[in-house]
Formats: C-alpha cells, structure tokens, sequence
C-alpha cells in the first residue's frame, strides 16, 4: 500500500538528502515560464481557446477518434486500441516479440509510466533503455519520476555523480553536468544505433491527418523513432485535437508553459512509416473514458502535461512529486488519480491549500484547485474521511451555527490557550511543530463592541 | 446604504483589533455601520474540508444576521471569497452583498487622502483568496497590466518602503485544516514566506488576512525572527491622522 | 477479433460518457508584436544557443558551406555532396540541410523527410547546419501551420537550435542525443509582403 500524501511528504521534508532540490528547480521553471508568458500579448487569449478546443475535442471525442484512425490506416500507420494498462502492455510486447526486438529505446511518457509498461516488459525478459536523460537516471535509481517533464528533477548532482560511477563507471566524484550527459549519451549511443524498435508517447495527436506529435528537446524520442525499423506510438485517447491548424495553440502554449521555452528544440510530426519500416499507433483508454463521463472532474483529461502547475504548487515544492505516489503528481495528479482509483488516492485531493496558482497557471486552464475542492465534497459524501478530521467539522459547524455557543466556545478556546498552555499544545500538536499559538486576547471583538458602543445598539 | 460589519470568528476571537481597525476606517470614510451581535462565522472552514453540509449550516446564519444589510464588509479575503465564490451571495438575490474590506474601498473609489507616515520596510503578503480569488491584485501567473486595488492606500502611506520578494504572491501554506493534516508541508511552506520577507530586509509583514498572518507570525516567532506582522486595516488604522 | 472489441469498447464508452456538446472556437488573430521578423528570429535562436548567418545567394551559401568544412566530415543533404558514405551510421562533423522557412517567434526551421531523405540524418553528427530563403520567414506558428500540409509528407518537424537538456540539476548542456550546434543560413532578400501574407 502506499504511504499517505502527507506522512510521505513529511518524511521527504525531514529525512531526504536535499529536500531543497526539488523547490529550487520547480521554481526556477516557473520563473522562467513567467518571462516566456509575459512576451505574448495574447497569451491568455491563447490559453481561452486552447480549453475551448479541448473542450470540443473531449465532448465530441468518439468521433475524432474515429477520423484519427480512418487517416491513421491511410497514412500506413497500424492501429491498435486498448481497454487499459494490461492490454496496452500485451500489444507492445506482441509487436516485440513478432519483430524479434531484443531491447527497446524508449523516450518519455507518462501512459505508459501509468501502465507499467517498463515492468512488464522487463518481466518478460526484455530490456528497456529509458533514453530521455532524467528517466534515465531515475531508470538507473530505480525510481519513478518524480516530475512529469523533469523526471529526475528531485536529484542532486552529488547523487547523480555517484549513481552514474555506480552504473556505468564514471569518474567518481565528477560533478560536471556537461560530463554526466555525456557519458549518458555514450552510455546509449549504441543501443540507438542498433535498436530495433523505439517505443514513445505522443503529445497530440491530429484528427484530420493523423499525425503523431512529438516534442522533445533532446532528440532522443526522434533518433529512435527513425534508426529503429519498428516505431511504436502509445497514446491517450485525450491526446487529440482536430485540426493542423490547432498545433498553433497548443505548441506556443506547450514550451513556454512548461520550461519558458518558446518551442521543444524538437517538434516532430509523424504521418507515414519510413519505407521499410513499421508504425504502430497504441490507443489507450485506462479508465479515461469513464472519467469522461464524471461532471465535475471531466475537464481534467484536458490537460496538456506541461507540468506548470506542479513548478508552481507550493506543495509540491515542498513535498516533493514522489509524495503523491502516482505517475502524475502534483495538482493536477490529485485529481486524475481519485478519478481512475478512488480508494487508494483518495488524500491526495487534501494536499493542497487551495491557493489557484495551479488553475492560473494552466495553459488550458482546467479549475484545478476547483476540482480539488470538489473530490473533497465527494470523499466526504462518500464517509471516507477518518473521524480525527470528520469529529472537529460537525461539532464546529453545530457550535458555530449557534451564535449563543458561538461564544461561550470562543470565550473557553481564548482561556484556554493562555491558562494551559500545555494541554493546548497538546491537542494541537500539529500546529506546533514548527509555529507558535497566537497570543490571545483578554477580550474578543464583541466584548469590546458591547462594552464600548451597547448604548448605540439594541440587540 | 446600510453596512454590516462581518468580523470573521477567528478575528473576533484573536484579533480583535483587526476588527476595531475596520470599523474605524469605514467610519472614519462616512459610513454608518452596523455589527449584528449575532454573527459567527461563514462556513469556510467546513466547506474547504469538504463538509459542505456543514458549511451550509453555518452560512445560514451569515445569511440569517446579515440579511437586513445592503452590503456586507469583512476584514478578511478568505472568507468573503469563500461566501461569493462557493455560497455565491450577493449574486441570485442581489442583498446583500459581500465584500473584502479594501475591495469594497475600491468599489466605492473612497480612500483616505493622506495618513501617517510609517518609515519602515514592509513586505506585502497578498492573501491567495484575496489576490485569485476576488481579484484585489494581478496575479503573478496571469499576462494582464498590473493592477492593485490596494494602491491608493499604499499611495498615501509616506515613507513606507515596500520589499522586494523572490515570490510575489506564493501561498503562506495556511490553508485551514490543510496546516494541521498536511502540518510537515504547511510548516516548510510558512517557513519558505517567512524567509522571503526577512532575508529582503521586511520589518513587517502586511496582508489583508489574518489567518495568513496568524500562521506566517506562528512560524516567526518559532524561529524567534525579528519581524511583525499586521493587517493591512490595523496599518491603516494606526496611521490615520486624528 | 479482440482488437475490434477494444476499439468497439472504448468508442462506445466514449460515447455512453462523453459530456454535452461544447463548440469549436473560432480563430482569431492577434497582431505580432511590432519587433521586426529578422530581428526576433535573431534574437531568438541566439537565444537558444544558435546562430544565424546571412548570405547573399543560395550559390554562395553553398560555396561557403564547401569551403568552411574541408576536412571536415560533412553530410550535405542539399548538394549530395557528402564527403561520407550517405547509407552508413557515421556522425559527421556538420549535417548541410534545406529548410522550408523559419518562424521568429521562436527560432525553428521546418524540415520534413522530402528534404533530408533518411529522417535520421537530423539527428546525427556534431553540428548542423539550415538554409533557408531569407523570404521565407513567419512571424508565429499559426502562420507557420498556415503553410504546411502535413498530410503531403511522411514527416516534417521543426527544429529550434541545438538537442539540450539540463536534466543535471538545470545546467544546460547541449548534444544530448542529436546535434550540439545548430547555424541557420538565410540567403537572399527579405521580401517586405512575407509577414502579412
Ligand atoms: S493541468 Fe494544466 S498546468 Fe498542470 S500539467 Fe496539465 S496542462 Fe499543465
């Protein structure tokens, strides 16, 4: 079972080797994705019909998939469909084992992050090379990424100079990143050069041409795709839009929201197979169709992974993208993971503050904070909030409708943070970890209202 | 107009002069005010924890106490969103409506012409609720022109040196029952605003609510930082020439 | 057979789930900022690590792009004359490609695989090298997809300056996978009409 949101991100804060790491380079991305942003006049204009495109996408999905498809299979391109993460992982693996693939090159995706492909695959005896370079630190580190468009982003170069000695026998001690890169690009030049076959996830997905779209900016997803002679595709049935044109929108949106750059250094669109070799198209459901059909929360699947609102989120920040313990993490996880499994997520939609940097940030402007408020109404409904939260609410809410309880209450909760002090602190013992009670009062606003103004008043 | 005067439960409890700043500066501005004796809280803290039959209740008696007033007017931006944006008063019914203190200031366009002058270096914290939430300021994350509706006010305060901030508006980390549950990341967070402020040089932290004030001001003085913290209204009020 | 159930599965889950109607918006335009296209592309790749040259004539781009790499492994993909072995895996010191056009608001060129024949030719070697016609500029990527026809090619993408990452605790280091270099070379005039076509 994994470990709550908050217990996680506790044990993150106090007890990992550089808890700042994660804040200092979230944050950096932020302030450079506030430059980029701010160089276009229209960018909220842009944002406004990026949802709006989503939104028509989503609401009339079905039918975009249908085109995709029809000039998908025009195109040459092999279309697969799959109910969820298991079959998706069985199509790869038929793919493989038809080619006589050895190993795969496989650059970065969050589907199949979410459906365990490596694991699976590994399981069958295949090798993966993760070769985007943060996956493939995190790959060597044996962990999952702790950011969706910086997977590594929660490690040091310390530690990465000692994993990289570790693994491929780097120079110990060697902290220069330009080294470190480098000896990850000759670590897996090879396994490029001869891979059979490149396994990607795709950003959009284009209706009327049935275009994969690719943006990365190391060229790792593009050299495989184009020396291996299979190149397989895994998509998420919301990754559509409808038109070429639609690109436009969502490519000057896309880099500049996710790490200020003005575009990926690579944008590829794929169309047809090379002569000779094979494209496959995997599209995945894992549950997103059902959460299309959820009326509060459907408007998440806009989403473009940009990952601005986790370098935004000051939760986050703080605790860390492996808090959430789920393949997207951050604000926008927290409501996509209750959505696919709502027992075993169902904290995540309380580790926030409600602050709507996340839903200001958005570049397709999905209500995050929003809709975290409104998976907590739902958990609530549900009864699936201990007492230790549910007890302090219903006794507040039926004091604090009763004006006349109302005071009595306020008047015993002043005494008694400054009389006992000690049991105070006792039964609050979260709060004072690390902040102090405020000092109260000898009398409240009221008090002082009816001492010195009763003769104006009649209550 | 008749004006209600919304002293949130927490701020009647501890920070009463939060309230006596209010209700000077509405005053002093020529209006007449009332204080229904009977008001509690709005309901936020239930709502935000996702009791929103609970939160219901307590609202009802928000609307129950202020339902003879034009217009409502409440030192804190957090709760004011919470009753405009979740329990949407003063939208189908019209009366009354609710505002945030310097909010309504700015609707009505009536400010104090000159106060005192207040020679210190203040670090302004914009309240999340406030700021996304009711529009006070622009926020950081959107591309519009710059705008603050706390401006005339910070205008005529002289000699008041406004601190430069690595983060702008980044949250405090109260977010009510969130400082208790997730306590590790809500500390780490206050701790992040607190240095913000005091490695820039901030004598005092202003804001326009005082449960981010409470929690930054918690985490200060466990810290034993050198640093004060103030509602915007009790600035105002201290300033006021009489 | 299972594969048409899948796909039968999700498109009627979709359809059973999927919410009321919202309609596609309609496009507006919004004028680029005055700053002048030449000037931003500049100022753009600059930005990102590139470097922009400018020539005369095609002819005489060409003459210098076989004269700055003698000695040089150069795979011309413009001329075919390439001092290596076109069907072999060798990364060589400069890649010579033409673009279709460029885009200022961001420093990409357009390549798709009618210009480079193996697409994997992009992605290899140290440096690499666009020609581009200097009339053959758009402002932002909406006149840029204005002007392409995915459809008409097998692949085409657009490329800002050189393969980064900066994965090591931000540092940006370039020649992750692909290309550490990236020049653009616009030769000829700039056409005054180009951004308002
Ligand atoms: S929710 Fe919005 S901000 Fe967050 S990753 Fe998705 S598109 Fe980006």
């Amino acid at each position: 079972m994994r470990t709550k949101h908050a217990q996680a991100a506790d044990h993150f804060i106090h007890e990992s080797p550089s808890p700042k790491a994660q804040h200092n380079a979230a944050i950096h991305l932020r302030r450079k994705r506030d430059v980029a942003a701010n160089e276009l006049q229209e960018f909220e204009e842009l944002r406004t019909r990026a949802s709006e495109i989503k939104k028509h996408t989503l609401t009339h999905l079905d039918q975009y998939l249908e085109e995709f498809e029809k000039n998908a299979l025009a195109n040459g391109v092999q279309v697969h469909w799959a109910v969820d993460g298991n079959e998706m992982n069985a199509r790869v693996y038929e793919i493989l084992k038809k080619n006589e693939v050895p190993y795969i090159v496989k650059s970065k995706s969050m589907l199949t992050e979410e459906c365990g492909l490596n694991h699976f695959l590994e399981e069958q005896g295949m090798e993966v090379y993760d070769t985007d370079l943060g996956e493939r630190i995190v790959q060597l580190a044996h962990e999952p990424p702790s950011h969706i468009v910086v997977p590594a982003m929660h490690k040091t170069r310390e530690e990465i100079s000692a994993l990289f000695h570790d693994t491929m026998n780097t120079e110990a001690g060697n902290l220069d990143a330009k080294y470190l890169t480098l000896s990850a690009r000759k670590d897996l030049r090879q396994r490029f050069m001869n891979a059979k076959a490149a396994v990607t996830g795709v950003n959009f997905g284009v209706a009327e041409t049935g275009t994969v779209t690719i943006c990365t900016n190391e060229g790792n997803a593009d050299l495989g795709v184009n020396k291996a002679p299979v190149q397989i595709h895994c998509m998420g049935i919301e990754k559509l839009i409808p038109r070429q044109e639609d690109l436009g929108v969502f490519i000057r949106l896309l880099a500049r929201s996710a790490t200020g750059q003005r575009i990926t250094t690579y944008t590829s669109h794929y169309q047809k197979p090379r002569a000779g070799s094979e494209m496959h198209l995997i599209l995945v459901d894992n549950g997103r169709s059902h959460h299309l059909g959820m009326e509060d929360f459907w408007e998440a699947l806009k989403c473009i992974r940009c990952g601005a609102c986790m370098n935004t989120c000051p939760v986050y920040r703080s605790g860390g993208g492996h808090s959430y313990g789920y393949a997207v993490p951050g604000p926008i996880g927290s409501i996509i993971a209750p959505a696919r499994n709502f027992e075993e997520y169902d904290d995540l939609p309380f580790a926030s503050s409600l602050c709507g940097s996340c839903s200001a940030v958005c570049p397709v402007k999905i209500d995050i904070h929003g809709q975290l408020l409104k998976w907590r109404e739902v958990i609530v409904e549900e009864g699936e909030v201990d007492t230790k939260k549910s007890l302090p609410m219903k006794v507040g809410s039926w004091i604090l409708s009763r004006p006349s309880w109302y005071r009595r209450a306020g008047k015993w909760a002043r005494k008694l943070l400054s009389w006992f002090p000690g049991i105070a602190r006792k039964t609050v013992n979260d709060w004072t970890k690390g902040r102090e009670l405020p000092e109260p009062p000898n009398e409240s606003f009221r008090e002082w209202y009816l001492k010195t103004r009763k003769n104006e008043e009649n209550e | 107009m008749k004006i209600g005067l919304f002293v949130p439960c927490y701020i009647d409890q501890f920070y009463p002069d939060v309230g006596k700043a209010t209700l000077l500066i509405l005053e002093n501005l020529g209006y007449e005010v009332t204080y229904p004796l009977e008001q509690s809280c709005c309901g936020q803290p239930m709502v935000n924890s996702g009791f929103v039959k609970e939160g219901g209740a307590v609202t009802k008696n928000f609307r129950k106490v202020f339902r003879d007033c034009d217009v409502v007017v409440g030192p804190s931006g957090s709760c004011v969103h919470h009753l405009v944006d979740h329990e949407k008063l003063g939208q189908q019914s019209g009366k009354p409506e609710v505002y945030e203190l310097f909010s309504f200031l700015h609707a009505q366009n009536n400010f104090p012409r000159s106060l005192q002058p207040f020679p210190h270096r203040v670090g302004l914290h914009y309240s999340c609720h406030a700021l996304r939430g009711l529009n006070i300021a622009s926020p950081s994350e959107l591309v519009e022109p710059y705008f603050s509706k706390i401006q005339p006010i910070l205008d005529v305060i002289p000699e008041m040196e406004i601190v430069p901030l690595d983060n702008v508006d980044e949250c405090c980390g109260f977010g009510g029952t969130f400082s208790v549950f997730e306590s590790a990341v809500s500390i780490d967070m206050g701790e992040r605003r607190v240095e913000d402020h005091v490695s820039h040089g901030a004598e005092y932290v202003v804001s326009m609510d005082s449960s981010c004030l409470m929690h930054m001001e918690g985490v200060a003085r466990k810290q034993k930082q050198n640093v004060r913290f103030l509602h915007l209204a009790e600035l105002v009020a201290k300033l006021w020439e009489r | 057979m299972k594969r048409m159930n899948s796909r039968e599965t999700i498109l009627q889950s979709v359809r059973d789930h999927k919410p009321a109607p919202v309609a596609l918006p309609t496009r507006a335009r919004t004028a680029p900022p005055p700053m002048d296209v030449l000037d931003r592309f500049v100022f753009h790749l600059d930005g990102i690590g590139g470097v922009t040259r400018f020539f005369e004539s095609r002819q005489a781009a060409l003459e210098t792009l076989k004269q700055s790499s003698s000695g040089l492994m150069l795979r011309d993909l413009i001329q075919g004359e390439s001092t290596i072995q076109e069907d072999s895996v060798t990364e060589p010191d400069v890649t010579a490609v033409e673009a279709r056009f460029a885009v200022a608001e961001n420093g990409a060129v357009y390549i798709t695989d009618q210009e480079v024949g193996h697409r994997q030719f992009l992605f290899l070697g140290r440096k690499l090298i666009a020609l581009v016609p200097q009339d053959a500029l758009v402002p932002d990527m909406h006149e840029a997809y204005d002007r392409i026809k995915l459809s008409s090619v097998g692949f085409g993408i657009f490329i800002a300056g050189s393969s980064a990452t900066a994965d090591i605790a931000q540092i940006l280091v370039r020649g992750a996978h692909g290309p550490a270099e990236m020049e653009v070379w616009f030769y000829g005039q700039q056409s005054k009409v180009m951004s308002a076509e």
